[in-house]
């Protein structure tokens, strides 16, 4: 489980106490993780939108806490402590709310890139006929990560290492499987 | 970007062969945050890990918000200027506030009976007050009026003035 940054030598907050609407255990858990909501919405405003300022990213972290109580705590009551630390679960939620923050900014001020590249490219979808040469699972579900994060992302082996939480020679070792059985492929037909 | 040694020009040729021509899985659903959070930190499952794995194949959405989600995770907490968490702790969480606001008319409700109570004993008290001091003052008029009927009396008796 990832440890907690800047967290050494504290206990767990309570969550029961938490959602039940503890007054003292909802400031702790303020106290607590604000720094980590407020250093993720900072860079993430930063990649995505450079031109905000720190009230926007106020406006922002505060968005995170009314998602995480609004509703009875709704949000706070799907977190599953037992699948991951809390930290990287706010961190996830975070993400997905200064994203949010900045889409309903007027247009323009997200890049366009940045957001293409969020919303994602369509699906291609392929020629039938050419498709028949290809048996089907020929490449397994990582193989073909690797090569799109290596050819589509321009991604290293160590910056797809760390994010899939591999060995960078495991990464090498499936880019390599993954080619022989490409060249293997295409050599028959 | 640094470019990593193994991405040479011959195997991307045959990787954008195979991409054009493979169909593309429709994707399954984006994993929930407890999933990618698992999944973030290697706590995954072997299986849950294949199917995220599988699903970022097929999701451009997912594996930028997963590359992100990586570079986030190695920030180091700042420090949160004193009014933002401030802002944070005046939530006050809807449940909290409907704990507060049923002890707060349990003890309404308490006092309020209570200061009924109290009230009702003095305006009895007062009641009872001002009736025995009427019939006082009746007592004292009527003994007033026997007194000035009797000291003529007694004057005249014993000549008392």
């Amino acid at each position: 489980m990832r440890k907690e940054r800047g967290m050494k030598n504290r206990g767990r907050i309570n969550l029961k106490k938490l959602i039940r609407g503890d007054r003292r255990t909802w400031d702790e858990f303020v106290d607590r993780y604000s720094p980590v909501i407020y250093s993720a919405v900072w860079k993430i405003f930063r990649t995505h939108c450079p031109q905000v300022n720190e009230y926007d990213v106020e406006d922002a972290v505060q968005e995170v806490f009314i998602r995480l109580v609004r509703r009875d705590y709704r949000l706070l009551k799907s977190y599953d402590p037992s699948r991951s630390s809390p930290v990287t679960w706010l961190t996830i939620v975070t993400r997905s709310t200064a994203l949010d923050c900045l889409r309903r900014r007027k247009p323009g001020s997200v890049s366009l890139d940045n957001l293409a590249r969020e919303i994602g490219e369509p699906p291609r979808a392929g020629s039938a006929k050419a498709a028949d040469i290809i048996p089907p699972g020929l490449l397994s579900p990582r193989q073909k990560l690797v090569l799109q994060l290596i050819f589509d992302q321009g991604m290293n082996a160590a910056e797809i290492a760390e994010m899939l939480g591999v060995d960078p020679q495991t990464v090498r070792s499936t880019l390599h499987k993954a080619i022989a059985k490409l060249r293997k492929l295409f050599q028959k037909s | 970007m640094k470019r990593d040694p193994e991405n040479n020009r011959e195997d991307r040729i045959l990787w954008e062969r195979y991409r054009d021509v493979s169909r593309t899985d429709a994707a399954t659903p984006c994993p929930d945050a407890n999933s990618l959070a698992a999944f973030l930190e290697g706590a995954a499952s072997k299986r849950a890990g294949v199917e995220i794995e599988k699903h970022l194949a097929d999701c451009p959405a997912c594996r930028e918000s997963l590359k992100e989600l990586r570079s986030l995770l190695d920030l180091e907490p700042s420090a949160v200027p004193h009014r933002v968490r401030e802002r944070a702790k005046e939530l006050v969480p809807e449940s909290a506030r409907r704990e507060a606001f049923r002890q707060l008319s349990g003890i309404y409700w308490r006092r309020a009976a209570a200061w009924a109570a109290a009230a009702a004993c003095v305006v009895a008290a007062a009641v009872t007050g001002m009736e025995l001091g009427n019939r006082a003052v009746i007592d004292r008029t009527k003994i007033a009026s026997e007194v000035d009927f009797i000291l003529p009396f007694h004057q005249q008796l014993f000549g008392i003035q």
